[in-house]
């Protein structure tokens, strides 16, 4: 019998498909057909594979008509990962390699035409997609052999070259192999290093008391932050400092950000499950595919599914493109973005804090204070500038704050010693694990992430509380998804400091912590 | 027109395979009803019934694979022509066989050691 099957997946999303690639070799007018919907990408596999196949000392059946399918014919196929089960499906088919080894397999990885296996983005959710699918080996190039090894209950065979792969499957001793370079230029520029933020810590920033406070109830409840101020006041320093506030991720938001990471294509070999929050920090510069996800041919998640679980920090928003800014809003709602194509949706969580900040001006030298302003902006054009601060992705951030460049009492006071990361994020902690307990069985976490219709139903403020919210809601005050967004602040103030259900108190915090107005000094001494 | 030795060679090559490519179809029970016939629009090496099926037969003889596989030498151009050759044939013959198919005979034939014969039924 002329015919084999190797598997494989395909990727729409994170989603991914198990395909069997079924190759026939039989006699006919001689060349090689790769059919089941194909890119451009994958179509150049045949080349590839032939040309791997007889540098590793095999021969391709040059005398006989090969025809590829790739099962199920209908789905669009895309990228190089294909390549090794094409060629191990013809090899068995031409009796090259034995088949039954096939069937609990998985190969994934692209072929260089010296026969060498290289490393392709997506090895982990691929995995992940296979597992628990009849698949119980996987065979991946040697350098993500430890990104499919995070799932667990499968045996991993990390392969330098197709000839390696052939020798395991025959049952023969694996030959030695020269090592493959992993992918190279993966890692974005706009990458801030992981490391770097991870070293930075809120004793390093003295004063600040408000924005201290604003980011300790941010991380505790996973809430939108924006923060204005003059340009040199700490807007940058403050919110590099908010992944140092948030626990380690959960085991599921762990391989779900690994494996964002791993589609993005910007898992380096040696990472292993990433389990820190992710700070992530696109310049203004960048487009809308890149920040929410898309790009041709396979759907990229975004910088936004980057920052899945993390901080998405976006330093001078205004000047990000408007479309670009537009895109946020959805993501923000959802917790996660779904980018629609003609042929395929593909569907990323992204559940980061977003953290805006930006100048009270173009030239970022306005403060309210006359006397302080050095600011040499054009009125109109700081209204225009305005403007931006005002729009739809404005109105789905729960926390405004203002920050004031450092005041020279404040920078001397001998006795405010700036309290540490690891003080506040012990709170932080601490009312995450009320919001655990309050949440058990839910599909959400956090306040932040709450649906607003189940959080009124069933956590409400209290009788009082709530009055005060409708009140300023009727007074035109607050929109409607304003109080919603209040609602939610009032129980992470709560769950930091206060009492089991949100009252006024916590309340009156929760609006000024919106609208962006002054906190009460009996609030601000918790956070120095 | 003058021609090289190696010209000839080659023309010697391509006979013998011919021949060969004959006896061996022959051997097949196939009947041979005309050699390399020509007209405008190309060649037929060999045109052969087998039972109700006419065969139009390519033969490619090579002396090494190192410009690629006698089968490799068959492009789908060729084929294209070898089936409009063989719309030709039969209406100058006036023959209305049961069905047509096109054969591809790959000899290889190496300076040293045994000649090999492929014969593939049907290539397009």
């Amino acid at each position: 019998m002329p015919f084999a099957t190797a598997r494989t997946i395909a990727l729409q999303g994170a989603v991914g498909h198990l395909i069997d690639v079924q190759a026939d070799v039989s006699s006919g007018m001689v060349g090689t057909t790769l059919v089941g919907r194909p890119d451009v990408a994958l179509n150049e596999a045949r080349d590839r594979c032939r040309m791997a196949v007889v540098n590793s000392g095999l021969s391709w059946p040059t005398t006989r008509r090969v025809t590829i399918l790739l099962s199920p014919a209908d789905l669009v196929k895309r990228g190089t990962h294909f390549d090794l089960a094409i060629a191990i499906s013809v090899l068995a088919a031409a009796g090259l390699v034995p088949r039954q080894p096939l069937e609990d397999a998985l190969f994934l990885g692209e072929l260089t035409l010296s026969g060498g296996l290289r490393a392709v983005p997506g090895v982990l959710p691929m995995t992940m997609a296979g597992a628990g699918r009849g698949v119980r080996r996987v065979f991946v190039p040697e350098t993500q052999a430890r990104e499919a090894a995070m799932v667990p209950g499968l045996a991993v065979l990390g392969m330098r070259s197709l000839a390696q792969v052939v020798a395991e499957l025959r049952g023969e001793e694996v030959p030695e192999a020269p090592p493959v370079a992993p992918m190279s230029g993966s890692r974005l520029l706009t990458w801030r290093g992981q490391g770097r933020v991870e070293e930075l810590d809120l004793s390093d920033l003295r004063g600040m008391s408000d924005a201290r406070y604003a980011v300790e109830v941010a991380a505790a409840g996973g809430h939108h932050l924006l923060l204005s101020g003059p340009k040199g006041a700490g807007k940058t320093s403050i919110a590099e400092r908010i992944p140092g506030l948030l626990p380690d991720l959960a085991a599921e938001e762990a391989l779900e950000l690994t494996a964002i990471h791993s589609l993005a294509g910007a898992l380096e070999p040696g990472d292993g499950m990433l389990l820190r929050p992710p700070f992530i920090a696109p310049h203004h510069d960048a487009s809308k595919a890149s920040l929410v996800g898309g790009g041709s041919g396979r759907v990229r998640p975004g910088e936004i599914s980057r920052a899945h679980a993390g901080v998405l920090f976006l330093d001078e928003f205004p000047l990000f493109a408007a479309d670009v800014i537009e895109a946020l809003r959805q993501p923000l709602e959802s917790g996660e973005v779904t980018i629609a194509r003609g042929e395929e949706s593909a569907t990323f969580p992204a559940r980061g804090m977003v953290v805006l900040a930006c100048n009270p001006c173009p030239c970022g030298n306005f403060h309210p204070d006359a006397r302080m302003s050095g600011c040499v902006c054009a009125e109109p054009s700081r209204r225009h500038y305005r403007r931006k601060l005002t729009g739809p992705l404005v109105d789905r951030i729960d926390i405004t704050r203002h920050i004031l460049p450092l005041r020279l009492h404040e920078a001397r006071d001998p006795l405010a010693v700036p309290e540490s990361s690891a003080s506040v994020r012990r709170r932080v902690e601490q009312a995450r694990a009320r919001q655990a307990e309050r949440f058990w069985g839910r599909a959400w976490r956090l306040n932040g992430q709450a649906p607003g219709p189940v959080l009124t139903r069933e956590w409400p403020l209290t009788a009082a509380a709530q009055r005060q919210l409708e009140d300023e809601v009727f007074g035109g005050r607050i929109s409607r998804r304003g109080a919603t967004r209040v609602h939610r602040l009032a129980w992470t103030v709560a769950d930091l400091h206060g009492p089991d259900q949100p009252g006024e108190e916590e309340l009156d915090v929760a609006l000024r912590l919106r609208t962006g107005a002054p906190l009460p000094v009996a609030v601000l001494e918790r956070a120095r | 027109m003058e021609q090289t030795p190696l010209t000839r060679s080659r023309q010697a090559l391509g006979r013998y395979g011919e021949s060969l490519a004959a006896r061996f179809l022959v051997g097949q029970g196939m009947v041979v009803l005309d050699r390399n016939w020509r007209c405008p629009a190309g060649e037929v090496d060999l045109v052969l019934r087998e039972g109700d099926v006419l065969v139009l037969c390519e033969v490619k003889t090579r002396s090494s694979t190192g410009c690629g596989t006698p089968h490799e030498a068959v492009t789908p151009q060729k084929l294209a022509r070898l089936r409009r050759l063989a719309a030709r044939w039969l209406t100058e013959h006036d023959v209305h066989p049961a069905e047509v198919r096109i054969d591809l005979v790959a000899i290889l034939r190496p300076p040293r050691g045994p000649v090999s014969v492929d014969h593939v039924r049907g290539i397009g």
